[in-house]
């Protein structure tokens, strides 16, 4: 048995909409917030691939499993390092912009609804062939945020794909698994699935007053 | 990921570093495996079809006069290859492009290439990753390697070794002598001579052992010639090969054995999306790879 390749995050795989090219949308990020790993206590920065929610104040947060998901991040502005704007593939956390607008933190969000991702599962695929893999399209997961700390000085929120099960109230659907060639051993870790989003922020059949 | 921004790329924005610390993209066409291993073809529509014919066999005693026995042919196996599209693409947004100051970090081409040649090594490897799996089968119904090969006349043979051994001379010699004697399709003794071992990279040391030294490379025989070594094989370690350290097979000289076969040769294309400003380089090709003829390969499945 072998591991398949390992890969960030949610990657984006393909358009919900037809339009080829994920469309990023700039939210801000809340002045000193550090995010945490599902197990609440591994402070972690924010990546390119980790799934957030909308914040109440208009900001975006860490999504940890369970939750609704808003988007996917895809890149960051600049952010204040204590001294210049820096631009960065990470947002470390805690950081601080003291408050100024022009200090803000801000990260490139594509809206989850808006497309199909690719992500790895946080285990063995239950059945370990293409055929037990196959029989999850359809089914309900969530994610997790399974904290790597292997670099210290840059830890990963990693979320993954957890579990299998049918219940409405899970994060993700699995739409299909992932053709990519890196699925060679479905016995090893890491089977990537395209999934798209089943808890939204952004309800896509949302009801409209008044019709 | 998504798309390759300024900030996927922070660290090349400006010129302060003295090394991209990377893959290498020189000579990945070249550095190919499957290409040493598999017979390279090209084919011309959709789909192509092998088929598998027997002829007659042997022909009869015939007593004085007597009408001369009548032979036939028969149709054996299908062996369909479909064309199959492979294809990535990388979007970079305009900032990105102009800002980088390292064309290594984005090199989109020489990226796009790695990822797809090594995508057709990994895909000709899983010929034998899945080799002895019930679930990829080919034409005749079995997986590559099988002790249950239909003959079209009636009957199996086999392409995998009864007792699996290890890498050594004694593996060498039963797997030779299994060789000279596989049936045709016809179902009469043939024989095939040996070309190759195909073995995961773990095993390459243990087979330039026994297929190099001049003398038998086992304790108290070292007077014996070592007749591994005068069949001349090469040892072709395949790194993808990742499900195993102690499966191996040998080929033959048996025409249409593992085949890849370009419906499209690798392709780049690069265009602008002005909506977004962002440009967009892709690369796909189209290939089929299997295998028509089981007779090409003897499998161990240690």
């Amino acid at each position: 048995m072998a591991d398949n390749m390992a890969k960030y995050g949610f990657r984006w795989s393909m358009s919900a909409n037809s339009h080829p090219c994920p469309n990023p949308l700039r939210r801000t990020v809340a002045d000193g917030y550090q995010a945490k790993a599902d197990n609440t206590t591994s402070n972690v920065d924010l990546n390119i691939g980790d799934p957030v929610k909308a914040m109440a104040d208009g900001t975006v947060a860490l999504c940890n499993a369970g939750e609704s998901v808003f988007g996917i991040i895809v890149g960051f502005e600049p952010y204040w390092n204590g001294s210049v704007m820096q631009p960065t593939n990470r947002l470390p956390g805690a950081t601080t912009g003291g408050g100024l607008f022009e200090r803000k933190s801000a990260a490139l969000v594509v809206p989850a609804n808006s497309g199909y991702w690719e992500v790895d599962l946080n285990a063995v695929a239950p059945g370990g062939t293409e055929a037990t893999a196959n029989a999850f399209i359809g089914e309900n997961f969530d994610h997790a945020i399974v904290a790597d700390v292997s670099n210290p000085s840059q830890p990963k929120a990693n979320p993954k794909l957890f579990g299998a099960h049918t219940s409405a109230t899970a994060q993700w659907r699995c739409e299909g698994v992932s053709t990519s060639i890196a699925n060679q051993d479905f016995t090893g870790n890491y089977v990537k699935f395209i999934v798209r989003v089943n808890e939204s922020q952004e309800t896509p059949a949302a009801n409209v007053v008044g019709v | 990921m998504s798309s390759i921004l300024t900030s996927v790329v922070a660290h090349g924005l400006k010129e302060t570093l003295e090394e991209i610390v990377d893959d290498s993209t020189d000579g990945i066409e070249a550095a190919a495996v499957f290409t040493q291993w598999c017979d390279i073809r090209t084919m011309e529509d959709n789909y192509e079809d092998d088929l598998e014919m027997a002829g007659p066999g042997y022909a009869s005693e015939k007593p004085e006069s007597q009408e001369t026995a009548v032979g036939t042919i028969r149709e054996g196996a299908i062996y369909r290859y479909l064309a199959r599209t492979f294809a990535l693409k990388l979007i970079v947004s305009e900032e990105a492009i102009e800002d980088v100051k390292y064309d290594k970090i984005i090199d989109a081409a020489m990226r796009l290439k790695r990822s797809l040649w090594k995508t057709a090594d990994v895909d000709a490897t899983n010929m034998l990753v899945r080799a002895t799996n019930a679930s990829y089968v080919y034409g005749d119904g079995q997986p590559l390697a099988s002790n249950a090969h239909p003959l079209p006349n009636g009957g199996t043979f086999s392409n995998t070794l009864a007792t699996p051994l290890a890498p050594s001379r004694q593996a060498v010699i039963i797997a030779t002598s299994t060789i000279r004697k596989y049936p045709g399709h016809d179902g009469t003794t043939e024989g095939f001579e040996p070309v190759s071992i195909l073995s995961p990279t773990e095993q390459w040391a243990e087979w330039d052992g026994v297929l190099l030294s001049e003398k038998a490379p086992e304790a108290n025989q070292f007077n014996l010639i070592n007749v591994a070594n005068r069949l001349k094989l090469k040892n072709i370690p395949i790194k993808y090969w990742s499900n195993t350290t102690t499966n191996w097979c040998m080929t033959t000289d048996a025409d249409n054995g593992p085949n890849f076969r370009w419906k499209r040769r690798p392709r780049n294309r690069s265009w602008v999306d002005n909506d977004h400003q962002v440009m967009k380089y892709s690369i796909d090709a189209r290939w089929s790879r299997g295998t028509s003829e089981p007779r090409a390969i003897l499998f161990s499945n240690a």
